[in-house]
């Protein structure tokens, strides 16, 4: 057996404080786990919420790699150019500074119902903190390196895929840890507002009706997706790209 | 015998400083050693990153094989003073760095750089990542990779100064039998006086200020005898030479 750890109490201690609480009230109010899991199996096989699931993991995979390779492609650019930083700097502070599903209703009425104004609302959400990293990454690359590069007879292009960019991978990686989280949140409140699918939408749909069980079961399912993904995508982003970082 | 490198009436000064080296002069004859020593902060890795074409915005001529140097070659292998290996990449893949960006077919390419692996005797950490290496271990990887692209001149800037003493000796002792063997016409950055004339034919003394104050022939026959008296005479006239410039250092600020 492998070592015991204190972590392995924590969801325990929580669905024992959750049943506790739900069992002072009816179960169309606060339902208690046995009530959400009776629902997901329902809804399982009912198909209707797998599809909203489906939709809005695909949304976010398809904004968060358009954002990523856009962060990156003008972050290098940036972290090449003084006066190109300059310009950004500003427009960077702002959109850090405004939430990203603030822009949905606007996106919803240019965009339209459906997936466009999703992705934009992805890529708004994680493409400032993804950029700032790699130009981070971009100003710590120590100036030997790049000059053992050059003269060990690398240019250009060459340059740029084998130095500057395994340089600002770990830097852009906490980026798109960071913008990752932002844009699942801003997606999912996104879809609450102004969707008509994906699991936000599933979520505001439910408590409209006033079906508690789903609207419960919906948010657990937000948590254990981002899960699901760090575990699926990022993790293995991070170990095949970044370890190096760690270790040195 | 032909000189491939030719600095003549060289000055150079960074964008905040006033000047760094002034009006610097001297040849360098085909696959001679030569070191660059003088007190800490003259100038010394300047001056190699100049040669290097690190550094283009100098006045004055610096020639390579009769050509102006403007920017960074595969001609020029550098060594650094922070050996600047990329961590990224494997022990193997750091030696095959230079090879690979000069389109050299993987075929040639491999056996050439287990062969370096091996000259340096770290065929065992082949694949290891370049953290996992001791001090030593690391700057013998920095050499190998750059040697295994056979430059024409090889620069080295204080390759040896973070490492112990033993590991130091064993080194300049692999480098003295490297040369003897491939006669890559060198140029290495110490403020190590044994250092110096243990490997030099040549030492350019450089004064704190930023010019050559006197070059030194080093006349003895490779492999040198360190306890021999022509060689303490050497040490004796280099030591002299730091020592002045050390006091006129402390006038300086007095
Ligand atoms: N990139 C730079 N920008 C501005 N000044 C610099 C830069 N690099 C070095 N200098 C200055 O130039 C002078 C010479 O530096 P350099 O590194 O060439 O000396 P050095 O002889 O190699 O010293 P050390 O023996 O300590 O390595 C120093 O006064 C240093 O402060
Ligand atoms: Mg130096």
């Amino acid at each position: 057996m492998s070592k015991w750890k204190m972590s392995w109490l924590a969801i325990p201690f929580v669905l024992i404080i959750w049943s506790a609480v739900s069992a002072q009230y009816p179960s169309y109010l606060f339902p208690g786990p046995i009530d959400v899991l009776n629902e997901a199996v329902s809804q399982w096989q009912k198909g209707e919420l797998t599809n909203h699931i489906i939709v809005s993991l695909k949304r976010l995979i398809i904004g968060f790699v358009l954002s990523a390779i856009m962060a990156f492609i003008v972050g290098i650019f940036a972290g090449a150019s003084r006066h190109f930083r300059e310009f950004l700097t500003p427009l960077v502070t702002y959109f850090q500074a405004t939430p990203p599903m603030a822009w949905a209703p606007l996106l919803i009425i240019l965009l339209g119902l459906g997936d466009a104004p999703m992705i934009a609302v992805i890529i708004i959400a994680s493409f400032f903190p993804i950029l700032i990293n790699v130009i981070q990454g971009m100003n710590h690359i120590p100036a030997s390196h790049i000059r053992a590069a050059q003269s060990l007879g690398a240019k250009s292009w060459k340059l740029a895929i084998y130095v500057y960019l395994p340089e600002i991978i770990p830097a852009a990686i906490s980026g798109i840890y960071v913008g990752f989280a932002i844009s699942w949140r801003s997606l999912v409140a996104a879809e609450m507002i102004g969707g008509n699918s994906g699991i936000g939408y599933f979520i505001a749909f439910n408590g409209q009706i006033g079906n508690a069980s789903s609207v419960l079961l919906g948010i657990l399912l937000i948590g254990f997706l981002a899960l699901f993904m760090d575990y699926l995508l990022l993790k293995p982003l991070h170990k095949r790209f970044a370890s190096w970082a760690v270790r040195s | 015998m032909a000189s491939v490198v030719q600095l003549e009436n060289v000055s150079f000064g960074y964008r905040d400083h006033s000047s760094i080296l002034q009006d610097i002069d001297f040849s360098i004859n085909e696959n001679s050693f030569v070191s660059i020593l003088g007190p800490s902060g003259c100038g010394k890795s300047t001056l190699l990153n100049l040669i290097a074409g690190f550094l283009p915005n100098y006045s004055g001529s610096i020639q390579i094989e009769g050509k102006p140097v403007k920017k960074p070659s595969k001609d020029q292998g550098f060594v650094f003073q922070d050996l600047a290996l990329f961590p990224w990449l494997t022990v193997f893949k750091n030696v095959e760095f230079g090879l690979r960006m000069q389109n050299i077919p993987k075929g040639t390419r491999e056996v050439k750089v287990r062969d370096m692996i091996e000259l340096v005797g770290l065929t065992a950490y082949s694949s290891f990542p370049i953290s996992s290496l001791s001090g030593g271990m690391k700057q013998r990887v920095a050499l190998a990779r750059t040697l295994v692209t056979e430059p024409g001149l090889l620069l080295l800037d204080e390759p040896f100064s973070a490492l112990d003493a033993q590991t130091r000796d064993v080194l300049q002792e692999e480098l003295l039998t490297l040369h003897n063997n491939v006669k890559t016409t060198t140029i290495l950055v110490t403020h190590s006086i044994d250092e110096a004339i243990y490997l030099s034919d040549q030492i350019v003394l450089l004064s704190k200020n930023g010019s050559v104050k006197e070059i030194v022939n080093i006349d003895l026959e490779k492999p040198r005898d360190r306890s021999s008296s022509h060689y303490n005479e050497y040490q004796r006239k280099l030591y002299e030479f730091l020592r002045n410039e050390r006091q006129s250092l402390n006038e300086g600020v007095i």
